[in-house]
Order: structure tokens, then sequence, then C-alpha cells
């Protein structure tokens, strides 16, 4: 099945080169595109000289808006499948056949990559597990999803969600929200086990203050979409 | 209310209205946002013309002064605004959304164009 990688960059300079070089020489049998959010170093200039397909959007969207892209994108050139891979090295495109196997099977709509299964590698902060322990649980009363990895960027889709999410996907810190819309249109949810690793070069796009805003605001649009949801007419 | 309120407050109504005129001949105010700011010099007019509605109002609330009841109606049609607008800013924001991202894909489009 044709699929697609979709890469959020943003002010990936360090990051973006090695990671696009690991796939195309050791996964080439993947197609990808790196959506650039209109980074302010020079990860264009990077992609460009590389050659490597990217979108650059003309102004900063945020995650959502950019992974929304990758959809769109998908979308527009018939991909049956796409997964969500991060752009700074946390995600090892080792785990893609796993990721992608699941829905080529037809046994789900949507797999996480989830740290939290045979808990190697990267587990990060035990303050930031506890959170997604909270959202987790959060997901599973107001949705029914049992998903662990909840704020996992490591995920693949069939062609029907990347129909849906191509037209409703959430803005800010979209990964436990779009969980939430997966099952209130139906969809079957699957989780692989997953090893990441530490972000090698550049700043996570999350720090310590901005991490309880992160709770309360992630919390809240879990509820609210849940109570305000009606077959999905945001785009 | 004294007299002199009331014609003060009319006056400042009558050159409210002027300005949001002006504004809409300039093409500076799209008429369907202007309903909501002639709704509220509606509203602060009624009570100006006829304070018998005002003064029913604070006395139903328990308020002393009947200039309070008028500010405390008209704090809640400035809210009224205020929701309108986050909600207009919340439309505008994902109609920019849309045209950010089918840009990009048309210029990427473009560039692939040339390329060939």
């Amino acid at each position: 099945m044709k699929t697609l990688i979709i890469i959020p960059a943003y002010n990936e300079r360090e990051n973006i080169k090695r990671v696009i070089t690991n796939l195309t020489e050791n996964y080439p049998k993947y197609d990808y595109v790196i959506i650039n959010d209109c980074s302010t170093d020079d990860t264009e200039k990077i992609c460009k000289e590389n050659g490597f397909n990217y979108v650059s959007l003309p102004a900063n969207l945020g995650i959502g808006g950019g992974v929304q892209t990758g959809y769109k994108y998908a979308l527009k050139n018939g991909y049956d499948i796409a997964v969500q891979m991060d752009g700074d090295g946390q995600h090892d495109p080792a785990f893609l056949d796993e990721l992608t196997s699941v829905i080529e099977r037809d046994e789900a709509d949507i797999v996480i990559g989830s740290r939290f299964i045979t808990k190697e590698g990267f587990q990060s902060s035990g303050m930031r597990r506890f959170g997604i322990k909270f959202l987790s649980l959060l997901i599973k009363l107001c949705s029914g999803a049992d998903i662990k990895d909840v704020t996992s960027g490591y995920r693949a889709v069939n062609r029907r969600f990347i129909e849906i999410y191509s037209k409703d996907y959430a803005d800010d810190y979209p990964e436990p929200e779009a969980i939430v819309a997966a099952r209130m249109y139906g969809g079957r949810l699957a989780e692989v086990p997953v090893i990441m690793n530490e972000r090698m070069g550049g700043v996570s796009s999350i720090n310590p203050i901005k991490s309880v805003y992160y709770m309360i605001k992630v919390s809240l649009s879990i509820l609210f979409f849940r109570i305000t949801f009606k077959g999905g007419n945001r785009k | 209310m004294s007299i002199v309120l009331r014609i003060s407050l009319l006056i400042g109504i009558l050159i409210y209205v002027i300005f949001i005129f002006s504004l809409l001949r300039k093409k500076n105010f799209t008429l369907k946002y202007s309903l909501l700011w002639f709704f509220s010099a509606l509203v602060l007019f009624v009570f100006v013309i006829f304070p018998d509605v005002a003064i029913w109002i604070s006395k139903i609330l328990g308020i002393e002064s009947v200039v309070n009841a008028v500010f405390l109606m008209f704090l809640f049609v400035m809210l009224l605004i205020l929701v309108s607008l986050t909600s207009i800013v919340s439309k505008q924001h994902n109609s920019i959304k849309v045209l950010i991202q089918e840009l990009a894909m048309a210029k990427k489009e473009i560039e692939e164009m040339k390329k060939k």
C-alpha cells in the first residue's frame, strides 16, 4: 500500500538531515514529506539543498496545523496510509513496518507507537509520565479508548482517517485530542510497542512551565471536544 | 437619572451612531458586524428615552442607583459583543489556516512544475 511519512519540522536544522538520510537510505520503500512550519532557522535551506521532499508553510501554524497539512498532502496524492513521525530523531523508523502492518492487515484504523508497553528506551521524566497517565485515564473515561501513550506523535492512520484528519484536526498539542476524535468517528485504535530516543539536538517545544498550561489545556480540550462533538464540522 | 445625564448620554449615543455610519460609508466596517454595535446603541437609547425601564430593572434587582442598572445592562451588551468578536476571530483563524495550508501545497506544485 502507498505509504507516506509525515514529518513535521520546526527549527530542526540539527536533526532533519540525519533523520531524512536515515529514512531514505535504510527505508527507501516509504515516501515522506517534511512539513516545515515556517522555521526561523535554516531548516528550509537544508531541505532545499539536499533535495528533500518538503512543504514549507508561509506562516507558523503550530504542530496541529502542520501535521494536518501532511494529511491534506497525503489525501491529495492518493496515499493509503499516513504515518506521523517527529523530525527530531525521537522516533526510530525501524518501527515503521510494525505500525503500518497493523493497518495493512486492517486490524485498526489508527495505530499508536507506545513507549509504555515494553517500557524500553527513553521514558521521559516521572512528572511527565504521571501527566500522561492522567490524560490516558481522562481519555478512557471520555471516549473508552484504552491507550497508554496518549501523547505519542508516532502514529499511523489509514485512508479513512487521512480524510477525517485533513478536515478536522486540533491546533495545539493535538495528539491526545486526535485519539478522542478517532473514537468519536468510530475508529478502531491499536497500540504497538516502540522504543523512542531522547532528542539529540535542538530544543523540545515543551518546557516545564508550559507543561502545567499543557495539562489544563489538553484536559479541557478533551472534555469540550467530547461534549460538543456532533459529527465533526470543524476545519 | 438626572436630566443632564440623560442629555449627555443622548449626545454620546448620537456621536457613536454617526461614527459607526461614517465607518460604514468608508467601507471600513462590514454591515454584518455593525448590527451588534447598533444594537448596543439601541439598548442605551431605550434607557435614556424611557428611564422607567431602567428604574423598573433596578427595583427588581435591588440596585439602589438607577444609573448602576444602566451600567450593568451595558456591561452585558459589551460581553455579548466581545464573545461575538472571539467567534469572528476563530472563524478567521480557521480560514487563514486553510489558506496557509493550500498556499504551501500550491507553492510546492509550482516548484515541481518548474523543475520539469
